[in-house]
């Protein structure tokens, strides 16, 4: 029998598989996080701007080497130059990229591929955010070394400038979570003119302060020298942290599907975070009233607005958790259920919350105007969930009406309270007609000789009664359609 | 496991005024493929979005594998594989990163991520494609890449929302050779088209919606040889002779009538659906030595038929005889 002729050498190998190249990020990545580089690293926007960014400075290195006999002042227009342009990359042109970072991919039909996947909409945003921020981080660090070379030319704050260049960058993270954020929303209008304002607002100082004599006041402020100012920005950082979450969140919640919980979530840590500013305010007697209601709204504001602009679609997915607690749960569920009717029963918890913060406060140095203040600031946000509610019929963006409304709301208060500083005292008592617009007490209150503190405050107690009457009412005739959804939950 | 892959019972969905979907009920075993015919805002892409998860019914229950679309949505996503009608792709990013990507988020690592993503790409036939950008594609090369998308996780029914449309007549074969293979594999594949020739050679079944209703399902077969807009059957009978001898048999004897003169024969229509008086009439024929050398029951086209259903609902009468009957009222979530 003869042998079997002898296969090729190639024949022996192993057939190299196409999907082999597939090595390039590891496994323990998220999956977003992977596609994003991916397709990150190769945009325009990022490869133009790394690069012209390190041309640039070392353009600005050389020339400052070459054109100043004194090595100081040389040192300080390579760090103003750097700082610049470093602000406008991280700052602008960074964020800018994520605006419709979600919107695209709402509209090309990606998003529902995507949450068919086990990705959640949470880790979709996240993933998205997290390429864009570790896209800055990767330019923080190419800038780094040309702080290091400054670093030799002398008179040099090497704390103060690397912890505003850290801090320039945690800001970078912190805006491009809002645009990321609100990028899922419809409106061209609000997706565009938010992150406009907002990044004009932090871009366009920051570059002034570069430019002129104050940039060294920052470097100080930045070097902590004193606690107060590290206080300061320990507490920026964490309100930028918490206001990141929460606009992650609102993008999240837009993209997910209708079974998906985000709201409950929110609302729970928000009460835990209530919960835990309660024992510092209570115990810490250096915080004056005026501090104590400021940290208040800024905690509460933007969540208890989001719930109240959330959509009425509860599906027995959302209750079951709670109905399996028992009569418990059904009740903590009248709290938590995403959906705008149990947002009001939150929304009242939280102000009561907050009410109990202030009784307990040792010194509880309020007086009448701050009072109408913080009362105006509550009724502003609710007054957009209160309209809408008025308006009876099912709305399906509660989220953008409630943002224009706010706009609209603004812009007439600024209106009034431009005639009203037009005008002199006596002539101003047509802002009573205007007293049910959320914010008008805010311009009486800069009138006392017009308006009495005491009839303001009582002014703003029955707005803000008013609107929140309006909102039981409205939320509680919907308690019965909870009732039908929990009655729906199968048993097991 | 539940004897139906998919079962559909009193499902509506309401936006608003617009009833899009109104109460329909089916059921679809397992294995099987079946074809989902309606016009366009019939109810087709809401439904197919409810199977998927994607949207929720305002009332009924809709099942995947006995499971609740609604209840156990998570559950119901590892098992159904969904090709929307129209989707996006991404810049920057190649066909082979394109299904790592899905793999990935599909949950697999390492090793059976890439093999996955290998057998997908070797049975939708990318591998020469594999580093073209996703979204350079043709429609049809799309396609083939978002079906490689859908089976990543080798789900057990494959929920599809005209996957034909816009494709030249070579994709559209590729990908009809495509779902047939998956077919013989076992896998349950529910199919939006409005191309009725092309389901019919694929389906197992046909589902027709109109108006948010189910207005027919059965057999490509039973609605090919179903009664025309007047209810009855047609037949081409072939005699040796003058095709008058027909026309005057056929005006002496009951039930039958003579539609058209053909170069032998003629066309006739029987009234009903009573096979057997077809049968009788037939055997009547040959005895009354007629000299038949051939009868044939006349096939319509799946559009013809599509088209008398709807003027039949129109007229208010019942679609076809063998519309599946509506199931008993229930009512979830």
């Amino acid at each position: 029998m003869s042998e079997p002729p002898s296969q090729p050498p190639e024949a022996h190998a192993a057939p190299i598989l196409i999907a082999d190249r597939l090595q390039d990020f590891n496994d323990r990545l998220s999956p977003m996080l992977v596609k994003e580089l991916r397709q990150g690293l190769r945009a325009k926007t990022f490869v133009v701007v790394f690069l012209l960014l390190q041309g640039l400075l070392g353009l600005v290195m050389l020339t400052s080497i070459a054109g100043n006999a004194d090595p100081a002042r040389a040192g300080t227009a390579i760090t103003r130059t750097v700082f610049l342009f470093y602000s406008l990359a991280l700052l602008v042109i960074q964020p800018i990229r994520g605006i419709g970072a979600l919107h695209r991919e709402i509209d090309a039909n990606t998003i529902e591929l995507m949450v068919l996947t086990r990705l959640s909409a949470w880790r979709i945003v996240l993933g998205k955010w997290l390429s864009i921020a570790s896209q800055s981080a990767l330019i923080f660090t190419a800038v780094l070394p040309y702080l290091v070379l400054r670093y030799w030319f002398g008179e040099m704050n090497l704390v103060g400038e690397l912890s505003l260049l850290l801090l320039v960058l945690l800001a970078s993270c912190a805006l491009t979570a809002v645009v990321i954020g609100i990028s899922a929303i419809p409106s061209v209008i609000v997706r565009g003119l938010i992150p406009l304002i907002l990044l004009g607002g932090s871009a366009m100082p920051l570059c002034g302060f570069v430019l002129n004599r104050d940039f060294d006041d920052l470097v100080a402020f930045c070097s902590f020298e004193s606690t107060g100012d590290f206080q300061a920005l320990l507490f920026s950082i964490g309100f930028g942290g918490y206001m990141s979450w929460i606009t992650l969140g609102v993008g999240a919640s837009m993209i997910a599907p209708s079974a998906e919980n985000h709201s409950t979530a929110r609302r729970l840590v928000t009460i835990g975070l209530l919960v835990l500013a309660l024992i510092p305010a209570v115990f810490m007697t250096s915080l004056t009233g005026a501090d104590r209601a400021i940290l208040f709204i800024l905690l509460i504001a933007p969540v208890v607005f989001l719930s109240l602009t959330e959509r009425f679609d509860l599906l027995p997915p959302h209750c079951a958790p709670f109905v399996r607690r028992g009569r418990a749960g059904k009740v903590m569920g009248r709290l938590l259920y995403p959906g705008w009717p149990t947002a009001v029963l939150f929304s009242f918890v939280v102000f009561g919350l907050g009410l109990a913060i202030y009784a307990l406060a040792p010194n509880r140095n309020l007086d009448l105007g701050a009072r109408s203040v913080v009362l105006s600031l509550l009724s502003s946000i609710i007054f957009p969930a209160a309209l809408l509610s008025l308006l009876g019929r099912r709305i399906e963006q509660r989220f953008i009406q409630s943002i224009l409304i706010l706009i609209a709301n603004a812009v007439v208060v600024c209106v009034l309270a431009m005639i009203a500083g037009a005008l002199s005292t006596g002539q101003r008592g047509f802002l009573w007609v205007f007293s049910w617009l959320p914010g008008v007490g805010l311009i009486q209150n800069g009138f006392p000789k017009d308006f009495s503190p005491t009839s303001v405050y009582v002014t703003n107690i029955g707005v803000f009664l008013g609107y929140s009457l309006i909102l039981l009412i409205t939320a509680l005739l919907k308690f019965r359609e909870i009732r039908k959804v929990e009655a729906s939950v199968p048993a097991s | 496991m539940s004897d139906c892959a998919i079962r559909v019972q009193n499902l509506y969905r309401y936006f608003g005024q617009l009833k899009a979907v109104n109460g329909i009920s089916f059921e679809i075993p397992h294995g099987s493929v079946c074809g989902f015919v309606g016009a366009n805002g019939a109810g087709k892409t809401t439904t197919m979005r409810i199977l998927s998860t994607l949207d929720y019914p305002t009332m009924g229950t809709a099942e995947i594998c006995g499971i609740n679309v609604v209840h156990h949505p998570d559950q119901v996503r590892k098992l159904i594989g969904w090709m929307p009608d129209h989707f996006g792709n991404y810049e920057h990013m190649t066909v082979l990163e394109y299904l790592d990507f899905y793999a990935r988020a599909f949950g697999y690592s390492g090793d059976e991520r890439r093999q996955r993503v290998q057998e997908v790409m070797e049975f939708t036939d990318l591998v020469p494609l594999a580093d073209r950008f996703s979204n350079k594609l043709s429609k049809g090369l799309t396609q083939r890449l978002c079906l490689g998308r859908a089976l990543l996780h080798d789900p057990q029914v494959l929920i599809m929302d005209e996957p034909a449309a816009g494709l030249d007549p070579k994709a559209r074969v590729e990908l009809k050779h495509l779902i047939r293979v998956l077919a013989q594999e076992g896998k349950t594949i529910f199919i939006s088209s409005h191309i009725l020739s092309e389901l019919g050679e694929m389906c197992d079944s046909l589902l027709f919606v109109n108006n948010g209703r189910i207005v027919h399902h059965g057999d490509a077969e039973t609605l090919r040889q179903g009664t025309d807009a007047a209810g009855g059957m047609l037949y081409d009978v072939q005699i040796t002779g003058s095709p008058d001898r027909l026309l005057e048999w056929c005006s002496v004897n009951p039930h039958i009538e003579f539609l058209e003169a053909r170069k032998q024969g003629g066309r006739v229509r029987i009234e009903g659906t009573d096979l057997e008086l077809a049968a009788q009439i037939l055997a009547r024929m040959v005895k009354d030595d007629l000299k038949v050398t051939e009868f044939h029951r006349e096939q319509r086209n799946l559009e013809d038929a599509f088209i008398d259903m709807l003027g039949r609902l129109d007229r208010g009468e019942e679609a076809t005889p063998s519309s599946t009957p509506p199931l008993p009222p229930t009512f979830a979530p």
